[in-house]
């Protein structure tokens, strides 16, 4: 099976196989660590809450799937909306 | 004894004959129950088998068919339902270890509506835990492991409907019942070559059915043809916006040249021959592209977030540290963080996009493209590394609660199905079933099966 390599894709990728493209996991590219603040502040407020649950391992996994998955949001967010565009429901 | 071919015939042919008393539904029951006993286990393509109550409602069926009183269609067929829908005194797993001793005392919305219709259930389906709510590496990520792929057991069956694809793969039911949120029902039934439809959103009713994402959930059948499908949507939909009239007539079907930024060659021959088909049997096929937009990025958003809600209880207990998949461990945790500005931004980015999308539809009567840009992939490939890729006709489609089917469109030259998919606008599902009953009455790639 011919493996897709991330690499080729865009950058708002998604696991394509998951019910749930859960968006910070799926948009997982490697990038080098974010001095984005509220990057930052999220892995933050997961590690003050939730950290003595987790091991080094998963620490890291979480830093990198947020750091990863920030352009999307970012992308999200420069989307041009007016007052006027209210929310589907 | 009840031969194999027999197993495969579509729900048309099984209550054709059912109905003429030629063949009964307690042996045709207990034949699909065997099969599920051993060839299901071995493709992990069950949570549970719900033996007794199926012997009992094969019992019912048989009896009021020979007296004379027929249901519908669907009356003395076996099928088989996701095990997110709550079936009366069995186990509802939902997939995942923390809900293995759950139990309901009512049958979900849908299993109801079967069992009125005379259907006969006979398992709960394996899926990915949580319906993948907390995210997932790989295709094991369930309480029964990992369902294998019925055309070659080493590959998944892709999920988060995994047990349902196999399941109707294999032989083990007529059909069964799958659930989408993203890519669910047409992901399973491309990789295991079987006929899917993601209905309209809130067409069924997801009464008794887990939550994952509570504007994005939709429930619909997998079988083996586009026809078993629109008979079995007839049986479990709540509101019918579609009269069961005269078939609508395709008049423009959008081709699209963006679903996919790079598909694997085999697949894009297979299509490009799917296409020939639909303008050879009359339908005006063209080249039609998606808009472009942060689409993809705002449905994450809101999967995420109504998923972080969905299983709050969960996430806070910390008891996710009991799924099976290293990032549903901890895909909660993450999903918490996301601000409720950008939530609600999403909800007003979706108005944007289904305005686009009606715009679109009013050039075509469908959109349609592969299924997916690849065949099914071996269990253990990592599904967050070396499969990740944009999907936003998948991202659009459930983001706008579009209608959507997937049918079986070729094989490669491993012998792997490819499905082809069929996108319409809201409620017009009666359309998406025209265009894959157009394609299936002039291809037979539907009437394949694995050898097992």
């Amino acid at each position: 099976m011919r493996k897709v390599s991330r690499r080729t894709f865009a950058r708002d990728a998604v696991i394509v196989a998951s019910a749930a493209a859960v968006m910070p996991q799926a948009l997982a590219e490697e990038k080098p660590a974010s001095p984005n603040p509220e990057v930052e502040a999220r892995i933050q407020w997961i590690f003050t809450k939730y950290g003595s649950r987790l091991d080094d391992a998963q620490r890291a996994d979480i830093r990198r799937l947020i750091t990863g998955g920030q352009a999307s949001i970012d992308a999200m967010r420069a989307y041009p909306l007016d007052n006027s565009v209210g929310p589907a429901r | 004894m009840i031969g194999e071919d027999v197993l495969y015939l579509t729900v048309h042919e099984l209550s054709a004959r059912i109905h003429a008393r030629k063949l009964s539904p307690v042996e045709l029951t207990e034949a699909y129950l065997k099969r599920s006993e051993t060839i299901g286990t071995r493709l992990n393509a069950y949570a549970t088998l719900t033996r007794e109550r199926a012997l009992d409602e094969a019992k019912q069926a048989e009896r009021e068919i020979g007296a004379g009183k027929i249901r519908g269609p669907l009356h003395g067929i076996p099928y088989a339902a996701k095990d997110l829908l709550a079936a009366k005194g069995y186990p509802t797993t939902w997939g995942a270890r923390p809900f293995a001793n759950q139990k309901f005392d009512f049958d979900a919305n849908v299993i109801q509506r079967l069992k009125e219709a005379g259907a006969i259930l006979i398992g709960k389906a394996a899926m990915i835990e949580l319906a993948g709510g907390m995210g997932y590496r790989y295709g094991t990520a369930s309480i029964s492991g990992g369902a294998k792929n019925p055309w070659n057991e080493t590959c998944w069956t892709c999920g988060s409907s995994s047990g349902s694809g196999a399941i109707v793969a294999a032989g083990l039911a007529a059909f069964a019942i799958g659930t989408e949120t993203w890519g669910s029902i047409v992901c399973p039934s491309a990789y295991c070559g079987v006929s899917g439809l993601r209905p309209t959103f809130n067409r069924v009713s997801r009464e008794g059915a887990m939550a994952l994402s509570y504007t994005m959930d939709k429930i619909g059948p997998m079988a083996r043809s586009a026809e078993d499908c629109e008979v079995i949507l007839r049986a479990i939909e709540q509101s019918a916006h579609v009269g069961t009239g005269a078939a609508p007539i395709l008049h423009r079907i959008g081709m699209l040249t963006n679903a996919w930024k790079d598909v694997d060659k085999e697949i894009a021959s297979i299509t490009s021959a799917a296409f020939d088909v639909l303008s050879k049997a009359g339908a005006h096929v063209e080249d039609a592209a998606l808009p472009e937009g942060p689409w993809e990025a705002a449905a994450g958003v809101t999967i995420s977030v109504e998923g972080a809600s969905a299983f709050e209880s969960l996430i806070e207990s910390g008891r996710v540290a009991e799924l099976t998949d290293p990032l549903g461990k901890i895909g909660g945790y993450i999903n918490m963080t996301i601000p409720g500005t950008d939530y609600e931004r999403a909800q007003r980015i979706r108005t944007i996009i289904a305005q686009k999308m009606n715009a679109l539809f009013d050039k075509y009567d469908v959109i349609a493209a592969a299924s997916l840009p690849i065949a099914a992939t071996p269990m253990e490939t990592n599904l967050e590394t070396d499969l990740a890729f944009s999907d936003p006709l998948g991202g659009i489609g459930n983001f706008c609660g579009l209608p959507a089917i997937s049918v079986p469109s070729g094989f490669t030259s491993k012998n792997l199905p490819i499905g082809i998919q069929f996108v319409g606008r809201v409620h017009d599902d009666s359309k998406v079933l025209a265009a894959a009953k157009l394609f299936q009455a002039n291809t037979n790639w539907h009437r394949r099966h694995p050898a097992l």
